[in-house]
């Protein structure tokens, strides 16, 4: 069976008793959840509370967004703190992130950028996903990241530099369709050679969301429910990722009260009756 | 690309350069600079109504770049003292995020300014009238005039 669930970012009783019984995996951003206690960042108990009694009807999945995995200079350990928080108190069915990095030199770049498709970047990608997994007895997965800047480069294609991640690592894959859609848009890739490439048994979860355009650009940012084309591409994978245990709708917290929850809950229903 | 996307000096490098010219640069600065607006709107509500027009002028002003929204707020808050008002209000949003007690001096009485700033306008001409607030998220209704 495959699971339908959403993001949650902590501490909003209402979308906890609208949205959440209708989730049966419910996404985790340690970044999102965790607010600064001395200087550092951390994972408030009522939150880690809040979540054990969540664990108890829906599978927690951890999906960062800080770790910066392609960072030429390092990983980000603050964010792996947060991960060994929720890990130590929480059942947590899978961690992921994003190939991608947010910092340069330890600071924030406020966005997600693509690494280059290098030999150089391989290497260093999947030492590091060998780390996480040592680090963590749970499945690890990655997702492609929305480009908005010209190709990168390398001597990799997007789909084919996933893939050998995949097959060096065994680490899962995230297919964000909605990604997909902006990299389209944005003139980076067809839809079928990116997914006839891609090795669709390496994905075990998919992203559906969606967001703005703008000049021209479809961006990511997650603001809003999925237009009918997402669905549309949803359906039409579906049957070629035979791993697919959870497809998760995305939208950023603060974008929750600007939707509505009955519309949130409604972007469930529409998934749950899309997996089906 | 850090330096690029802050709007710093474009390098020699050929991809950075072709980057330097996309739309795709300008989409992801804006959309930073949005992003940043939008969760300082909604987590220091008040002094964002106050400064009214001013709000985005401020926000850009600010030296931070953490992703966690304390710290940018606080951040903001700190730099938001353009007139003795809008100090006040921004030391009141600060002390709302503190742990502990904290008192807060107003230069009038702050129901007229809170009010109408929480329906997201600014307040009209006040008349003086000194007030003292102590300030904690701990306490039943998280203030009172003392």
């Amino acid at each position: 069976m495959i699971r339908t669930g959403i993001n949650y970012e902590g501490r909003d009783p209402r979308f906890v008793e609208t949205v959440l019984p209708l989730a049966e995996v419910v996404e985790v951003t340690p970044d999102a959840i965790a607010t600064m206690r001395g200087g550092r960042p951390v994972i408030p108990s009522d939150t880690l509370d809040e979540l054990r009694a969540i664990s108890q009807h829906a599978w927690i999945t951890i999906h960062g967004v800080g770790l910066s995995i392609a960072s030429a200079d390092a990983m980000n350990e603050s964010y792996l703190a947060l991960v060994d928080q929720l890990m130590s108190h929480v059942d947590v069915a899978w961690h992921s992130e994003h190939l991608g990095y947010t910092t340069v030199d330890g600071q924030h770049l406020g966005t997600m950028l693509v690494p280059p498709r290098t030999d150089e970047a391989l290497e260093l990608i999947c030492a590091r996903v060998g780390e996480i997994q040592r680090r963590y007895a749970k499945p690890f997965l990655l997702e492609h990241v929305v480009n908005l800047f010209p190709e990168v480069g390398g001597e990799y294609s997007a789909a084919g530099f996933l893939n050998e991640i995949a097959r060096r690592t065994g680490c899962g894959l995230i297919l964000d369709v909605y990604n997909l859609e902006c990299d389209v848009h944005n003139g980076l890739c067809t839809a079928s050679a990116f997914l006839d490439e891609l090795d669709l048994a390496a994905v075990r979860e998919i992203h559906v969301a969606n967001g703005t355009i703008d000049r021209g650009l479809r961006v990511d940012v997650h603001s809003r429910v999925t237009r009918d084309e997402t669905r549309a591409m949803l359906r039409e994978v579906l049957p070629r990722t035979p791993n697919v245990e959870a497809v998760i709708f995305e939208l950023l917290g603060p974008y929750i009260g600007l939707t509505g929850l009955e519309a949130v809950a409604n972007e469930l229903r529409t998934m749950r009756d899309a997996t089906r | 690309m850090r330096d690029l996307i802050r709007g710093g000096v474009v390098t020699n490098d050929p991809y950075i350069e072709q980057a330097s010219r996309s739309i795709g640069l300008a989409v992801t600065r804006d959309t930073i600079r949005g992003w940043r607006l939008f969760r300082l709107r909604q987590n220091c509500p008040l002094t964002a109504a106050i400064l009214g027009d001013r709000f985005p002028e401020v926000v850009d002003a600010i030296d931070c770049d953490s992703p966690f929204i304390e710290e940018l707020s606080r951040a903001f808050l700190e730099r938001a003292m353009d007139d003795e008002l809008t100090a006040c209000v921004a030391r009141f949003e600060l002390a709302m995020m503190s742990d502990g007690e904290t008192i807060v001096d107003w230069p009038c009485d702050p129901y007229e300014v809170l009010a109408p700033l929480l329906r997201g306008e600014r307040p009209d001409a006040l008349e003086r009238a000194p007030h003292r607030t102590l300030v904690s998220r701990t306490m039943a209704g998280r203030f009172r005039i003392i």
